[in-house]
């Protein structure tokens, strides 16, 4: 059994099909780069896998149980519980120091910051941010929020990392760096990683690639010769 | 998580603004409503603690006019275990005095046992008067002064035309009542009574409840009232259809029920402003929903559920309630301070019965008024947190980013 299945999911806004009939499974521990243009409704499935919002139609399995019959609050424990996001703008609290924003998801939950601070402290170390713990985000660079932004998401090991264009704000350098910093992580958490990018040089970093257009599943397009 | 919450709401100086805006205008309406609440039980309080300083508990009259106070309505008062009685005499007059006249109520006292029922002092002898303190004012006259009084007794030797009678002011009183303060002039129960010829007669009888040191009126009114209703039901009983048994608060019991109705009324209607108050805190909750949807989008991408969001909205609600009422406490605390000593809050007495108004609120009417804002922001509230529950994360994500 696969942990994602996702079938025939469709999903409507004001009568506009944002998906159109997607279909396909991601296995546990897997890494997978979703491409596609503007409106190709990428973000839209990453957001449904993420329980941010319920399928208009189909069914997505996690671990065999349907998305769709969560409740409000199974919801939201799937999202606190299962699930780390990382976004494109990163999206770091003003109010908070790194080390709070980066404690939110737990806060969320109910789970004690003591037994994470340790860990959180390792990943700060390894991804070089250290001394950014105690600022505040508007102290730090771009790149240096994105990888506060990575801890958050990590911050509860959680099953499923789903990130949404993560490189979008971040030079060719840096996002490979990032991409290759995911999929390290995701390896160590054992995490099922999505990747929604629509930088190829990006996507080409993962060895499962999907491609979605018009709110569907596409198959692969035949690799250009260099 | 609710300081986390908090801290989202309140990142920008325009949001604290808006919320102390909210604060001081729910506050304010609350205010509005407890102080007229307050004013109109302050005036019932007040004129009806004047009238009862003035008469006594309960008042009786025979109906067929002057009466001799002993046999059957003495026995009455005994068997009901009244002690502290005044009979006194009741009677127009005319008083003269620096070229003003002025028709005044004179009461003929003991005044002992006036003093025991009513707690007026009022000590006098032969020739004497006590004046009420704005029948003094009105007739320019000062402790010590003389005036003459016409009596509607004709004297013997020119049959039909006035009695007239000079007096020396001893005293002012004041009962806490324009018009009694205006009208009434007391004097020796026997001289008048020698003046107008009635002998060992009277034409009424104030009392005081059995045990009456025992209850307070002014701390509980309604316990003191049924203990009154109680005795004048059974006077009624002893002393028959010949004598006429009255409260003290008869005298404007058409003025009180109309102030009880009117207050309910206001009451009703001044829940208005409360509404639109909470119009204001409705207004801050969208405001704050859209100015920080990023935020609040994250708290719930994060995994806080739209119920714990709802309830630390509904955490926010609550203390902006019971901030509101408590500032409220301390605006009516103000108004009652300038109520009582700035000029431009004076009444004309000869209108309103009393020269001042004072803030007067029990607990209950703290209650009710707070619970009544309560109820009509939870219900205004959870009308807004259910049109913004109607908002899905992914609809409030997209939109940011888009």
């Amino acid at each position: 059994m696969s942990l994602i299945e996702i079938s025939n999911v469709k999903k409507s806004f004001s009568k506009v099909f944002a998906l159109n009939g997607v279909s396909t499974n991601l296995e546990a521990g897997e890494q997978y780069a979703i491409q596609g243009s503007s409106g190709s409704g990428k973000s839209t499935l990453l957001y449904l896998l993420g329980g941010l919002d319920r399928p208009t139609e189909g069914s997505i399995l996690i671990d065999g149980k349907n998305l769709a019959t969560y409740n409000d609050e199974e919801l939201a424990k799937y999202r606190n519980r299962n699930v780390g996001f990382v976004f494109q703008f990163h999206f770091l609290l003003p109010s908070m120091n790194c080390l709070d924003n980066i404690f939110l998801p737990a806060k969320i939950g109910g789970v004690s910051q003591v037994e994470l601070k340790g860990e959180v402290e390792n990943l700060a170390e390894r991804l070089k941010i250290s001394h950014c713990l105690k600022k505040y985000p508007y102290e730090l660079s771009g790149g240096e929020q994105q990888r506060v932004n990575i801890i958050r998401a990590l911050s509860l090991k959680p099953k499923i990392l789903l990130c949404d264009e993560p490189t979008g704000n971040l030079d060719s350098e840096n996002s490979l760096n990032v991409a290759q910093i995911l999929k390290s992580l995701a390896k160590d958490f054992n995490s099922t990683l999505v990747v929604v990018t629509h930088d190829g040089a990006v996507a080409n970093e993962f060895d499962n690639q999907l491609f979605m257009r018009d709110g569907m599943m596409q198959p692969a397009p035949p690799k250009l010769p260099h | 998580m609710f300081k986390d919450f908090f801290s989202v709401l309140f990142l920008e100086r325009s949001s604290y603004r808006f919320a102390v805006g909210v604060l001081l205008g729910f506050a304010f309406s609350i205010a509005v409503i407890l102080s007229t609440v307050g004013i109109m039980d302050g005036f019932v309080k007040t004129l009806k603690l004047g009238l009862k300083a003035s008469t006594g508990d309960i008042y009786f009259y025979s109906r067929d006019g002057f009466f001799e106070f002993k046999g059957e309505s003495l026995d009455a008062l005994e068997t009901l275990n009244i002690d502290e009685y005044t009979k006194f005499v009741q009677s127009e007059g005319f008083v003269l005095v620096n070229e003003v006249s002025k028709g005044v109520l004179v009461k003929g006292i003991e005044p002992e046992t006036f003093s025991r029922v009513t707690g007026i002092s009022s000590k006098l002898s032969k020739g004497e008067v006590r004046l009420g303190i704005e029948l003094a004012k009105f007739l320019k006259v000062r402790i010590g002064d003389q005036l003459t009084v016409a009596f509607g007794k004709g004297n013997k030797d020119l049959n039909g035309l006035p009695l007239l009678q000079r007096f020396t002011v001893v005293g002012l009183v004041d009962h806490g009542i324009y018009p009694k303060n205006m009208r009434l002039m007391y004097m020796d129960l026997a001289e008048l009574q020698l003046i107008l010829g009635i002998e060992n007669e009277v034409n009424m009888v104030s009392l005081n409840i059995p045990s009456a040191r025992k209850y307070n009126f002014s701390k509980d009114p309604d316990l003191y009232t049924t203990k009154v209703e109680d005795t004048i039901h059974q006077l009624r009983e002893s002393l028959g259809y010949k004598y006429s048994v009255q409260a003290f608060w008869n005298e404007f019991s058409t003025l009180l029920s109309a102030v009880k109705h009117e207050k309910f009324m206001i009451g009703m209607i001044l829940q208005l402003i409360v509404v639109i108050s909470i119009f204001n805190i409705v207004a801050f909750i969208i405001f704050v929903n859209e100015k920080r949807s990023r935020e609040l989008f994250l708290f719930k991408a994060l995994g806080l559920s739209q119920a714990k969001m709802s309830s630390a909205w509904y955490k926010f609600v609550f203390l902006l309630w019971i901030s509101s009422c408590a500032i409220s406490i301390g605006l009516v605390y103000l108004f009652g301070i300038g109520l009582e000593h700035l000029s431009i809050f004076q009444l004309p007495g000869d209108v309103y019965k009393l020269g001042t108004l004072k803030i007067s609120l029990e607990l209950t009417d703290y209650l009710l008024v707070f619970a009544s804002a309560l109820v009509w922001l939870l219900l205004l509230s959870w009308f807004s947190m259910r049109r913004l529950r109607l908002k899905s994360v992914l609809y409030g994500l997209r939109k940011e980013f888009a």
